[in-house]
């Protein structure tokens, strides 16, 4: 059994409240459940009834539009006694391959989402709707990603890769500054999502890249239709911003000091 | 409507206890939905004939009770299935009334202020209850750079500094805040440290909002926190940008500099 268990984890597991239809195998009816958490060779169903070990199920579920699951053959492996209702710990018997790996897929994808700093306090259900709202883009190595003066239209996380965010100087037009070097779980971009302005500076794949982007049509879809995950994501950027804003004064007042100190010492 | 009226209203529904005295005291429960100096509109269940006399009790701000304020009804009409009566203040008192408009100005005032600036009259005065209102004497600290900060500040009157001391210890004024201007609003939705000192640099009246009683005023209203968030990104973005330009600019000044010493 604790093979069982340990080969289970292989695969992550996510937390996504699902409906469930269950039939035991010999009994014929079905019972209503609730999945606790998910993943390709099993879940955790939430059950009021008690079903004794050894019994296999057949279980029905959706976990969206287009990712149904029918008749599915599991068997309990453990079972919890909680208050009002028992929670079963069931591995998948026969599930297709295809269908595993798209459940595999998926909750790679909400983990990925979760290690954005920003989305780290999204629950697996809001990182699943988030994931839902934008698209995963790939660029290459050199590939420019956005340019200084063009109209802004999405933000982006960087999920793996490095992205360099450079500007040239107001001083001298010819010379470009690297910003910065945003890595794995930071995000640029976002003053597009906020004042619709031209980028102020360019953004170039740095490595290879896998780029999380949400445009603005779409954040405005999430405000409108998911207010609460809205504001979870909004107080992110909030907290991001205000970090990186006194990051940025306190790099300059060290610039204006180490300038004043070589002053000194001329 | 608003042309024909000298005082400004604000929209905002208070709940409100109406007593008429021709019924004998008859008290009815009803709805305020707009009030200035000079009177209110009023939404009840009940048809209050042009002319009633009555008596108003309602509260524009916890713990200030307006009591038996004197109102004659102007016109009344039928809206869906209530009643408005439009209310005139025909014997308010000087203080009562000054009191009433004070109130009702501050409230268009908070909407003046950029990260309060696309409430609207009713959300205004949700924050506007949460203000309180702290006085300080020419040279009193407000607060110290490396404390917790705990409060947005809004200067009604008088001059705020934000200073920060430098390697030599010797302080530096970064900024002198003068009406309408607002600072340390930063600690309204993130913990941490003030980054620079606040001290009134003459008499000054400011509105102080707690981080406590702003979490709990946004916890009710979902909206009102996505228009607030929104604003304080874009306050937020738009210093990151102007940041950014000056970084760059000194980057590269001290590049030359560098080059130019070989």
């Amino acid at each position: 059994m604790s093979e069982d268990i340990s080969e289970r984890r292989k695969y992550k597991r996510v937390s996504l409240e699902l409906a469930v239809a269950v039939i035991v195998s010999d009994a014929g009816k079905v019972i209503k459940g609730t999945t606790v958490n998910l993943s390709a060779s099993g879940m955790t169903v939430a059950i009021e009834g008690f079903i004794p070990l050894g019994r296999n199920l057949l279980i029905s579920f959706k976990i969206q539009e287009g990712l149904v699951f029918e008749n599915i053959t599991a068997k309990i492996l453990r079972t919890e006694d909680l208050e009002d209702h028992f929670n079963y710990g069931l591995e998948f018997l026969n599930l297709p391959r295809e269908g595993a790996g798209k459940i595999n897929a998926l909750t790679d994808s909400i983990s990925f989402i979760k290690r954005i700093k920003l989305f780290s306090v999204l629950s697996d259900a809001e990182a699943l709707i988030l994931k839902n709202v934008g698209k995963e883009n790939g660029f290459p190595d050199g590939k420019t990603i956005f340019v200084e003066g063009e109209d802004g239209d999405a933000f982006y996380a960087v999920i793996k890769g490095k992205v360099r965010i450079s500007k040239k100087s107001n001083i001298d037009a010819a010379n470009e500054e690297v910003l910065a070097l945003v890595r794995e779980g930071e995000f640029f971009g976002e003053m597009a999502l906020f004042d619709e302005g031209l980028r102020t500076a360019n953004a170039v794949a740095h490595t290879d890249c896998e780029l999380f982007t949400i445009t603005v049509e779409q954040f405005n879809g999430l405000i409108k239709n998911n207010q609460l995950l809205a504001i979870k994501i909004l107080l992110g950027f909030v907290r991001t911003l205000s970090k990186r804003l006194k990051a940025m004064n306190q790099e300059m007042v060290d610039l204006l000091f180490s300038e004043a100190a070589l002053n000194e010492i001329k | 409507m608003n042309e024909r009226r000298k005082v400004q209203r604000i929209e905002i529904k208070i709940p409100v206890r109406v007593v008429v005295k021709e019924l004998g005291d008859r008290f009815f429960a009803g709805t305020i939905v707009n009030i200035g100096a000079d009177g209110i509109g009023l939404v009840l269940n009940t048809f209050l004939p042009q002319g009633t006399k009555i008596l108003l009790n309602f509260e524009l701000q916890e713990g200030k009770k307006q009591e038996n304020v004197p109102g004659l009804v102007t016109r009344s009409f039928e809206v869906e299935d209530k009643f408005f009566s439009a209310v005139t203040f025909n014997s308010l008192s000087q203080e009562k009334a000054r009191e009433i408009s004070v109130y009702t100005g501050s409230v268009l005032f908070l909407k003046t202020i950029k990260p309060f600036s696309t409430l609207n009259d009713e959300e205004s005065w949700y924050i506007r209850k949460i203000c309180s209102e702290v006085y300080f004497k020419a040279g009193q600290s407000i607060f110290e750079e490396g404390s917790e900060g705990k409060a947005l500040y809004i200067v009604i009157n008088g001059k705020v500094n934000i200073i920060k001391k430098n390697l030599q210890g010797k302080t530096e004024v970064l900024a002198t805040l003068k009406e309408g201007d607002f600072f340390g609003e930063i600690a309204l939705l993130d913990h941490g440290f003030r980054s620079a000192s606040a001290v009134a640099s003459e008499h000054a009246s400011l509105f102080m909002v707690t981080r406590d009683d702003f979490k709990k005023t946004l916890s009710n209203n979902n909206l009102l926190s996505l228009k607030l968030l929104w604003l304080f990104i874009g306050i937020l973005t738009r210093r990151l940008r102007a940041s950014d330009e000056v970084m760059v600019d000194m980057l590269y000044a001290g590049k030359k500099e560098k080059e130019r010493n070989g």
